[in-house]
């Protein structure tokens, strides 16, 4: 019932809101449920309120995360990431099930090739990962998801990559630009201020209920984004590696010209 | 201080610890004398030997191998305190076929039998080390570290009765940089780390055949300090890497003269976009030089099919290199972005089969440890270079090469070029030879017209359109492609005051 207050509310404040970037696709590829609510959920609404249309893809099953039997586990965190979807504004959530901390045997082609269909219908304009460079990074689920998209982003673009999808009526599709987040040390080079989402973003994180079971957590994460927006002079935030079209001094942003 | 202090007394009165040693003789170069010093204090340590050792020694049959480096680390062990010593006995050297949740199955098994409380073992984010064992390793005893505590992971093991354990505290040693925030004084015990080098003929031989390195652990001081035996804690300052290294050299292409060299370039156009500069400065100095492609490059033009792009960037390569100087391109013909399935090990043995014929001096590929690099196909290149650089010259790899009438050679010098953030430390001034590298860069005519159309698709995305890109003719494309190579050379070349340069980072294992 919060939930649904909340969402009405938020339905009006980004009716209030100019919408920038009204047409454009973000995709979040989240290793686990809860990952990308916890890692960026405060700069997916965000984007979302100022035009994007969200998706999120979800690579495992997570079967060992909860109190639960591997079965019951996988249900109820399948049904929560729904909601936690939900409450950031995301449109679909596209779930690939691979086995939960057992991803390793899995190609990275293989999971690449699902991650390029996905883009080809989905036409990202962004999408937001795991930084696949980030150091002390022990969960080998976040780093295979993170290798993988790395490759999908500009593999998604040339055609010889998976002729069969395009026989199937997909075209080959570039992304534009990649946020990237970490929970080791990484290569920060944007910081996001959250602080008109950071309400959303907590009531996502506190939806994955079989996941997140310490309600103390909820209120070590907001201390954290509060503290990384002092830092940077925000009120709450969350901070990335970003990649874009290239260095704006270089020949190709200095000439190029609206379309 | 006083933080370090506690750190020291809490690692040194664990009651359980579990020193997990890739190769037979890790664990004493890196932590013997803290080993002497938990063992003494009345810990239990464990040590859990990976593989098998084969690989060490020269001269001794490699079955005769594996029986003497098992009994020297159960010497070893003993000298040590160890209260027992578990023999995986994997193949040496050959980790990479082996799924990293099977190896971690063994370990989660180890620890929640022994129950440690602390965990030492080799550090999984080290860079410039190339036995890439030690990182397979570190890794999958990290995986085990949280895994291992949850009832989720290995239902049957609770089945048996073996229940989640927790590690509490990890060390990491490394011989490559990393991050050190922990320094065990082993003076004390150095008596008794010599004692169990000294039952370790062959996985830890004296001088003459000990290499630099390891005469320093002999003479009891390593890479920091005399006594000192050093780790990253885990997590403990969240850097990501050991200090930055001194100012990056200048560096002369005149010292390969009457030297080999030989790149190994995982696309057609690689080598030319990277070091095109260097190259042709080497071989103008009189280095001969060759390539290895080891890629169909089947991926890689815009709107062409697969066999047309094949042939047409195998035709163009060749023009490339004969631009460059390079006296041969051999081709290994890897399907191109495909090479996840493909094993290290295939890549490595074929790549130290053809560093035993050419006999270089020194190798040329990506840094295997530079940042964001998005393709796979360099990292894993350069990678297996890297490993087969020295592997080349053991007489254990690939013995088959030697009916042939090949002999071991180790490759001494390794420049590594890159796009991404890494440890740069030689730097060649190439405004010299600009216009040989943009003619050179220019033959890849098929790869360049992809480049500047996928620039064009992707800008189109953005709701861009560069002017230059409204006519796609070849002297367009020609043109585009040059802007590209010399923004780059002048970015590198502003950092050292040159016009145009090229960076690497360099290693020489004299």
């Amino acid at each position: 019932m919060r939930h649904c207050l909340l969402l009405l509310f938020t339905a009006f404040a980004a009716l209030a809101r100019p919408k920038p970037y009204e047409g454009r696709v973000l995709v979040a590829i989240t290793a686990h449920a809860d990952d990308f609510s916890i890692f960026a959920g405060g700069t997916i609404a965000k984007l979302i309120d100022e035009g994007y249309t969200g998706y999120l893809i979800r690579v495992t099953d997570d079967e060992k995360d909860g109190v639960l039997t591997a079965e019951e586990n996988s249900r109820r965190n399948g049904r929560e990431v729904l909601d936690a979807a939900k409450i950031l504004g995301i449109k679909e959530v596209f779930s690939l099930n691979l086995k939960n901390d057992e991803i390793d045997p899995y190609t990275e082609t293989e999971l690449r090739e699902k991650l390029i269909l996905l883009f080809r219908k989905l036409k990202p304009y962004t999408i937001i990962t795991f930084d696949p460079w980030a150091a002390y990074e022990e969960n080998p689920d976040h780093l295979k998801t993170a290798k993988a998209v790395e490759d999908a982003c500009w593999t998604s673009g040339v055609h010889l990559f998976h002729p069969e999808q395009l026989r199937a009526g997909l075209k080959p599709h570039y992304l534009v630009e990649r946020y990237y987040w970490a929970r080791g040390p990484h290569v920060v080079n944007k910081v996001v201020d959250i602080s008109s989402t950071i309400d959303r973003k907590i009531a996502a994180v506190k939806s994955h209920g079989g996941m997140i079971r310490d309600a103390e957590t909820l209120i070590e994460l907001r201390e954290a984004n509060k503290q990384l927006g002092e830092m940077n002079k925000m009120g709450y935030a969350e901070m990335f590696h970003f990649i874009g079209l290239g260095s704006p001094d270089g020949y190709v942003l200095k000439n190029a010209r609206p379309k | 201080m006083r933080a370090a202090l506690f750190l020291l007394a809490a690692a040194l009165h664990a009651k359980s610890v579990v020193v997990v040693s890739p190769h037979g003789d890790d664990f004493i170069l890196y932590a013997g004398g803290t080993i002497a010093k938990m063992a003494k204090a009345g810990d239990d340590v464990y040590l859990v030997r990976v593989t098998n050792d084969e690989k060490h020694g020269t001269k001794v049959p490699m079955e005769e191998a594996r029986v003497r480096a098992r009994a020297e680390v159960d010497a070893a062990a003993k000298i040590l305190g160890i209260r027992e010593v578990v023999h995986l006995n994997f193949k040496d050297g050959e980790l990479d076929p082996l799924s990293e949740t099977e190896l971690r199955t063994r370990f989660i098994q180890v620890f929640r039998t022994f129950k440690p409380d602390t965990v030492i073992t080799s550090d999984p984010y080290t860079r410039y080390d190339d036995n890439f064992d030690h990182q397979k390793v570190g890794r999958a005893v990290e995986d085990a570290r949280w895994t291992g505590n949850n009832n989720k992971f290995h239902p049957e093991m609770n089945r048996a009765g073996v229940a989640p354990h927790g590690v509490k505290s990890i060390y990491y040693w490394s011989r490559g940089d990393h991050d050190i925030n922990h320094r065990v004084d082993i003076k004390d015990v150095q008596d008794q780390k010599q004692q169990a080098l000294a039952a370790m003929p062959l996985l830890v031989p004296r001088k003459p055949t000990a290499t630099e390195e390891t005469f320093h652990y002999w003479q009891g001081s390593g890479l920091q300090g005399p006594y000192v035996e050093w780790y990253r804690q885990q997590l403990a300052s969240g850097k990501p890497y050991a200090a930055p290294k001194g100012p990056a050299l200048r560096a002369n292409a005149a010292d390969m003269k009457g030297k080999t060299l030989v790149i190994v370039s995982p696309h057609a156009d690689d080598f030319s976009i990277f070091a095109g500069g260097t190259i042709a400065m080497m071989a103008k100095a009189g280095c001969t030089i060759y390539m290895i492609r080891g890629t169909n490059d089947e991926k890689d033009s815009y709107l062409l099919s697969p066999a047309e792009t094949v042939s047409r960037n195998a035709a163009e390569v060749e023009d490339a290199a004969r631009t460059a100087g390079i006296k041969e391109v051999i081709t290994l013909g890897y399907k191109n972005d495909e090479l996840d399935p493909v094993s290290h090990t295939e890549i490595r043995g074929r790549l130290i089969m053809l560093f035993r014929l050419l006999k270089p001096d020194a190798v040329m590929t990506y840094d295997p440890w530079s940042l964001y690099e998005e393709n796979p196909d360099h990292v894993k290149f350069a990678r297996a270079t890297a490993e087969a650089a020295w592997a080349a010259g053991n007489d254990r790899f690939n013995s088959e090469h030697f009916v042939m009438g090949l002999k071991p050679h180790t490759v001494r010098e390794r420049y590594y070029f890159m796009r991404g953030p890494s440890d740069i430390n030689r730097v060649f001034d190439i405004s010299a030879v600009i216009d040989q590298k943009l003619r050179t860069v220019r033959s890849h005519k098929t790869m360049n017209h992809a480049t500047a159309l996928h620039l064009k698709d992707k800008l189109i995305v953005a709701g861009l359109r560069l002017p230059l890109l409204d006519k796609e003719d070849p002297a367009t494309i020609n043109k585009m492609i040059d802007i590209m190579i010399l923004e780059a050379a002048e970015a590198r070349g502003k950092q050292y005051g040159l016009k145009y340069a090229e960076e690497f980072h360099y290693e020489n294992y004299e």
